[in-house]
């Protein structure tokens, strides 16, 4: 313990030489010693200082060591504060019980022997100093501990301020967020208004080219008729020849883009149905040839075919194929110059055939390359040859040959430098021939149409009903010249009457009649024990499997598509059973 | 002015029967609540009175309540303490004092302004009515008989050092 930490002791008695002794033994000890002469002055001391030690005299006048001792121990401070009671020698174990009574820890006897007195009062002070350092200590570690919650509190302030701030800013983009989301949902609502819009609109477009195409298909019908009719006269005038050929080849010709037409809408509306079969490729080649023929022909080109060696067949709708390809050929023939060179090649190529069609024509521009597949793209009719056409075919023919699973590409160098045309269908059927099948080369020019119809082989009593004048007069004269007996009627109505009438061996009925229509003129002729007999031709635009479907349910036998292919239709009446016939006949005489 | 205080101290005196009544640890909350020592707490008072033991006795109180106490001996040294003690909140004194008396010493307390305020209980022993108003004409602001009962000398400091 250093000198300024010293402590003080009190020492009480009312004897000064006592109080000397005391000093002279305690002052060794190097602490403050206070004197008291009484116990009131020792509680005056008291008031003011602090005291580590009390050594108090018992026997004083006024106020003895006991009482001042109560007093003491009474006051907060000094509860704990020790005290040495000083006692005589005749001092009773009465007043020693008293004493400790009233808080005294020890006692010494007079005469005070020096060590003794000494090492109590050392050992109470340095307990009084242990306590007073560990109180030190706990201030020390209260104030360690108010300064940490206080840092506690302030950082849990800070905190709860910082998680404020970002609470608020969390909020604040919550909320540009939600309004983000709210535009954006319009915007969406907007989107899909527009585009379902836009969907009507395409549908619309759809139904109008549909229709366009039906409706331009029905007068095709008379006039393919009226041109039939005409190629069986001999004409005087070669100009009127010629003028009928004209006729019969731009016919020809239209009646193609109003197919394609139709068949372009029909697909857009995903209503074209294949049936597909087995068809060998050169199969495909010649009948596509056929139907290019006149084309071909009139342009003067020069047409090489490739066929390749073997058999390869493919699954597909043969009708379909042959229009695709045929509008490729067309296409070729269209824009190469009069006098050019066509070739169509077909090779085996992996899993694929591989349909070629090369021409010298006028190419096609690197720009125009990406579109030439789009509906309605053209080669920019200043720069190109002045052919006609509605921009269907290549769409057309890329749709249908996607139909069947495989691709069609293009590829030229450019303007004057030719195209070429590959389309790719998935292999079917391969047979390797041992001898592989010459390369057939032939001029168009030496292909000669076999339109010309001989005459009917079997006579037959027919009905046509169709509230169209044109095409009823046109395919009964037809009829006539084959050598047929023919009756007609303009409405459903009279078609009834005229079979009941004459018990006509075919009826030829057209679906689209006025009030009584086709279908329900057949079900009543059914209906009678005399229609059972007749063989029913439905007679109608529309060629799709559904419409069929629904001609045969009325009880229609075959159902031809208008304009009315006049070959099939002799071959359908040659077909007739001659039983059938006779029978018919004799019914009707 | 000294009216509702002994009012106070009745109503007091009255309610500490009927708390009586209440069961153990409601009177322990209202005992909490009355002898808080908040309004003592660090507030500094001065003893007057001329015989030690009674002083000590009173320090010794105080202390226990967490007061700072000074004390004096005598009027004289009263007044010293009195006008030198700039944050003193309350006096307890004694009026049987040799030379200067407690009446006189509050009296020349109370002559000075800055003093009408200062709350001055007299400590008397005699509890005859003539004392009292003695005391109370002589500036005190309240008074206890001696002996000093001290859950009362408490309560009084208590009341007049939360005004």
């Amino acid at each position: 313990m250093g000198v300024s930490e010293k402590v003080n002791v009190l020492l009480v008695d009312d004897q000064p030489a006592r109080l000397l002794t005391y000093e002279t033994i305690l002052s060794e000890l190097g602490q403050n010693l206070v004197r008291a002469g009484s116990g009131i002055e020792a509680l005056e001391k008291l008031m003011k200082d602090e005291f580590a030690v009390v050594l108090l005299d018992v026997s004083m006048p006024d106020m003895d060591g006991f009482e001042a001792a109560t007093l003491i121990h009474q006051h907060p401070r000094f509860e704990k504060t020790p005290i040495i009671f000083v006692t005589g020698v005749h001092v009773s174990e009465l007043d020693r019980l008293k004493g400790y009574k009233v808080g005294a820890v020890d006692y010494v006897s007079i005469p005070v022997v020096p060590e003794i007195l000494r090492s109590k009062v050392a050992v109470l002070i340095e307990l009084y100093t242990k306590r007073r350092e560990l109180q030190v200590l706990n201030r020390t570690l209260a104030d360690a501990n108010e300064r940490l919650a206080e840092a506690n509190t302030t950082l849990q302030a800070e905190k709860t301020r910082e998680l404020e701030t970002l609470n608020r800013v969390l909020q604040r983009a919550n909320q540009e967020l939600e309004s983000a989301n709210r535009s954006l949902q319009t915007e969406v609502a907007e989107r899909t208004r527009v585009e379902l819009a836009l969907k009507e609109a395409d549908r619309h477009k759809d139904e109008f080219l549909a229709m366009l195409a039906h409706e331009l298909r029905n007068p095709l019908a008379p006039i393919h008729n009226a041109v039939q009719l005409m190629h069986r006269q001999s004409f005087a005038d070669p100009q009127l020849t010629w003028s009928r050929d004209v006729i019969g080849r731009q016919l020809a010709h239209l009646t193609r883009l109003v197919d394609d037409l139709l068949d372009v809408s029909r697909i857009t509306r995903g209503k074209i149905n294949l049936s597909k079969e087995v068809i060998e490729l050169e199969t495909l080649m010649t009948r596509t040839l056929e139907t290019v023929q006149p084309l071909l022909e009139e342009r003067g080109h020069k047409l090489t075919v490739e066929v390749p060696k073997g058999i390869l067949a493919v699954l597909g709708d043969p009708t379909r194929l042959v229009q695709a390809l045929g509008n490729v050929l067309g296409n070729a023939a269209k824009y190469t110059e009069r006098g050019g060179h066509i070739t169509l090649a077909a090779a085996e190529s992996g899993a694929e055939v591989v349909i070629r069609v090369r021409d010298n024509g006028i190419g096609i521009p690197a720009e125009l390359m990406p579109m030439i597949f789009n509906l309605f793209t053209q080669l920019d009719r200043t720069s190109g040859p002045p052919q006609s056409g509605l921009g269907i075919g290549l769409a057309l023919v890329q749709r249908l040959v996607e139909m069947h699973g495989g691709s069609v590409s293009a590829r030229s160098d450019g303007l004057g430098k030719g195209s070429e045309f590959l389309i790719r269908l998935p292999l079917f059927i391969r047979e390797t021939v041992e001898s592989g099948q010459p390369i057939q080369q032939r001029s168009a020019l030496e292909q000669s149409m076999t339109n010309a119809e001989g005459p009917a082989r079997t006579q037959r009593r027919i009905l046509v009903a169709d509230d169209n004048n044109d095409a009823l007069e046109s395919l009964a004269t037809l009829l006539q010249l084959s050598g047929h007996e023919v009756y007609t009627a303009a409405n459903g109505a009279m078609a009834l009457e005229s079979a009941e009438a004459h018990r006509p061996e075919v009826a030829l009925l057209d679906i689209g009649m006025p009030k009584l229509d086709g279908y329900e003129v057949a079900r009543r002729i059914r209906a009678q024990p005399w229609g059972q007999r007749i063989t029913l031709v439905a007679l109608t635009g529309w060629g799709q499997d559904s419409d069929r479907r629904r001609s045969q349910e009325a009880g229609f036998d075959s159902h031809l598509v208008k304009p009315l292919d006049l070959d099939k239709l002799m071959e359908l009446l040659a077909a007739l059973p001659v039983a059938g016939s006779s029978a018919a006949r004799g019914a009707g005489a | 002015m000294r009216s509702p205080e002994r009012l106070l101290d009745e109503t007091a005196l009255f309610l500490h029967r009927v708390i009586a009544d209440l069961p153990a640890s409601k009177q322990q909350m209202i005992e909490t609540l009355h002898e808080s020592d908040e309004p003592l707490n660090g507030r500094k008072v001065l003893v007057v009175d001329d015989d030690i033991r009674n002083i000590f006795a009173l320090n010794s109180l105080l202390e226990r309540h967490n007061m700072s106490v000074i004390t004096a001996t005598n009027g004289q040294e009263a007044i010293n303490l009195v006008e030198s003690t700039e944050d003193l909140s309350l006096v307890l004194m004694d009026v049987m004092m040799p030379e200067m008396d407690g009446y006189e010493t509050m009296r020349r307390i109370r002559s000075k302004q800055q003093f009408r305020m200062l709350p001055i209980i007299a400590l008397t022993a005699k509890a005859m009515k003539g004392d009292r108003e003695k005391c109370l004409e002589a500036g005190a602001s309240d008074y206890v008989a001696k002996p000093v009962n001290t859950d009362q000398l408490l309560s009084l400091v208590r009341m007049w050092l939360h005004r």
